[in-house]
């Protein structure tokens, strides 16, 4: 059930993301909607349920695009892992460690797919990534305040 | 944690690792078919994406009312002038206009231009959710006649092609993207064969690679398609050359191409369905008179 809304959300972000979003690009870049959802999901239920969660809104958004598929789902299903591991160590009602832990996981998710994308035949130039890391991450860390709250609350409803 | 079970969680781990990896290998930017998964997705999805388009739209139309009643006064009343103007211009224009289809008679010219293509008009409804790719979705599909590999263009210039389609919409490749290759040329000289591609730096622009380097091109120039690879029909016009400089080899030249289409604001584009054997012949002819005149 959890995971169902999860993907639903997944669509709902994907939509947003290839429409709405593209009249809110800020220095080239758009948020990714769905990392930050595996995020906050990872971080909140811990590093299996993250991982869970990553690969299941990178899958969907590898299966929406249609190319590279995997991609995506590596990534996040790493991040998943990752930001998971803090689950139990810090605070997650404190605003400010959502906004970090997105930041860090938003700059490891491009370098991430950076990295693997050299693997499998799409080589990202090097410039590329560097104008785009840091304004992705921010961009992505500002739009804590707006979702995360909701988005605790919706996980944490049932408990 | 026992070692055993450290030990099955890395081989677990390098084993999704490698599934994933391959998996993206073996579905890259292009395939001939998508799965029925990826065709179901965007299938729901299209329909969703063109309601949300449309709804930015209204909104920015709506806004638009406000922000701009000013400048349309002004417009309103600088335009009306420039009708007035237009319209002495027209009348002298139809004068031409007749004489021209006189001349062109007098000339047997048996092609004309507005018969080149077959078009077909489609509304973008989509654009990657991503940042890396540039690819935008449109809403024509299989069942208006589209299918892979097809060229699309606006009034401007070359916008990319077609690499995915499914009955209700297709996926356009756009030119700016790193893997949206084009053969060009340059159109001044109708020589130079070069690759023109997206720089892959996040911006618009584009690098015509693998010229010579006693090629003859120079900023200001415009580079057309070349119609070789067979994909894109030759002529259309792709861009102006902004800069032309040595590859760090200093064997070969690159040049710097700033597209005519402004791919930030493309709304509508037009397909091409269908190129007119007369055009091809007439593109040839043009092409071989100017290697003659050059001998």
């Amino acid at each position: 059930m959890r995971y169902l809304v999860l993907s639903l959300l997944g669509f709902f972000a994907l939509i947003l993301q290839s429409t709405i979003l593209n009249e809110f690009t800020i220095a080239g870049v758009k948020p990714d909607l769905l990392l930050i959802f595996t995020v906050y999901f990872a971080l909140i239920k811990g590093p299996g349920e993250g991982a869970g969660a990553g690969f299941l809104l990178g899958l969907i958004e590898d299966l929406y695009s249609a190319k590279y598929i995997g991609l995506n789902a590596l990534c996040k299903l790493i991040i998943g892992i990752l930001v998971g591991f803090l689950e139990k160590r810090l605070y997650k009602e404190n605003f400010f460690v959502p906004m970090m832990a997105l930041f860090v996981a938003s700059l490891l998710h491009t370098f991430l797919y950076f990295v693997f994308s050299n693997f499998v035949g799409y080589p990202i130039p090097i410039v590329f990534l560097a104008k785009i890391i840091l304004p992705f991450a921010l961009y992505n860390t500002c739009l804590t305040p707006f979702i995360y709250g909701l988005f605790y609350k919706a996980c944490t409803y049932k408990n | 944690m026992t070692k055993f079970k450290i030990i099955r969680n890395i081989i677990l781990a390098a084993g999704i690792f490698f599934l994933l990896i391959t998996m993206a290998n073996f579905t890259g930017m292009e395939r001939p078919n998508l799965s029925p998964g990826e065709n179901g997705i965007r299938t729901i999805v299209a329909p969703l994406q063109s309601g949300a388009t449309a709804v930015v739209q209204k909104f920015k139309d709506f806004i638009g009312v406000f922000t701009e009643v000013k400048t349309l006064r002004e417009e309103n009343i600088a335009l009306k002038k420039q009708i007035s103007e237009l319209k002495h211009e027209i009348d002298l224009y139809k004068d031409f206009a007749l004489e021209n289809i006189r001349l062109r008679d007098l000339l047997e010219y048996k092609s004309v231009h507005s018969g080149d293509f077959n078009l077909l008009s489609a509304q973008i409804v989509a654009r990657d959710p991503g940042n890396w790719h540039k690819t935008v979705i449109i809403n024509r599909g299989l069942a208006d006649g589209v299918r892979k590999d097809m060229a699309v263009v606006t009034h401007e210039g070359l916008v990319g092609r077609i690499i995915n389609v499914t009955s209700r919409a297709s996926e356009v490749l756009l030119i700016i993207d790193q893997e949206g290759a084009v053969g060009g040329q340059v159109w001044e000289t109708r020589e130079t064969p070069g690759v023109v591609e997206g720089k892959g730096d996040g911006t618009d622009t584009l690098t015509m690679i693998h010229l010579p380097h006693d090629a003859l091109i120079r900023e200001g120039h415009t580079i057309v398609t070349s119609g070789l690879g067979g994909i894109f029909p030759p002529g259309i016009r792709i861009g102006k050359v902004t800069e032309v400089y040595e590859e760090s080899s200093g064997l070969m030249k690159r040049a710097t191409v700033e597209p005519f289409v402004d791919f930030s604001r493309l709304e509508e584009v037009l397909i091409i369905l269908d190129v007119n054997e007369a055009y091809l012949l007439q593109q040839e002819l043009s092409q071989q008179s100017e290697e003659a005149l050059e001998q």
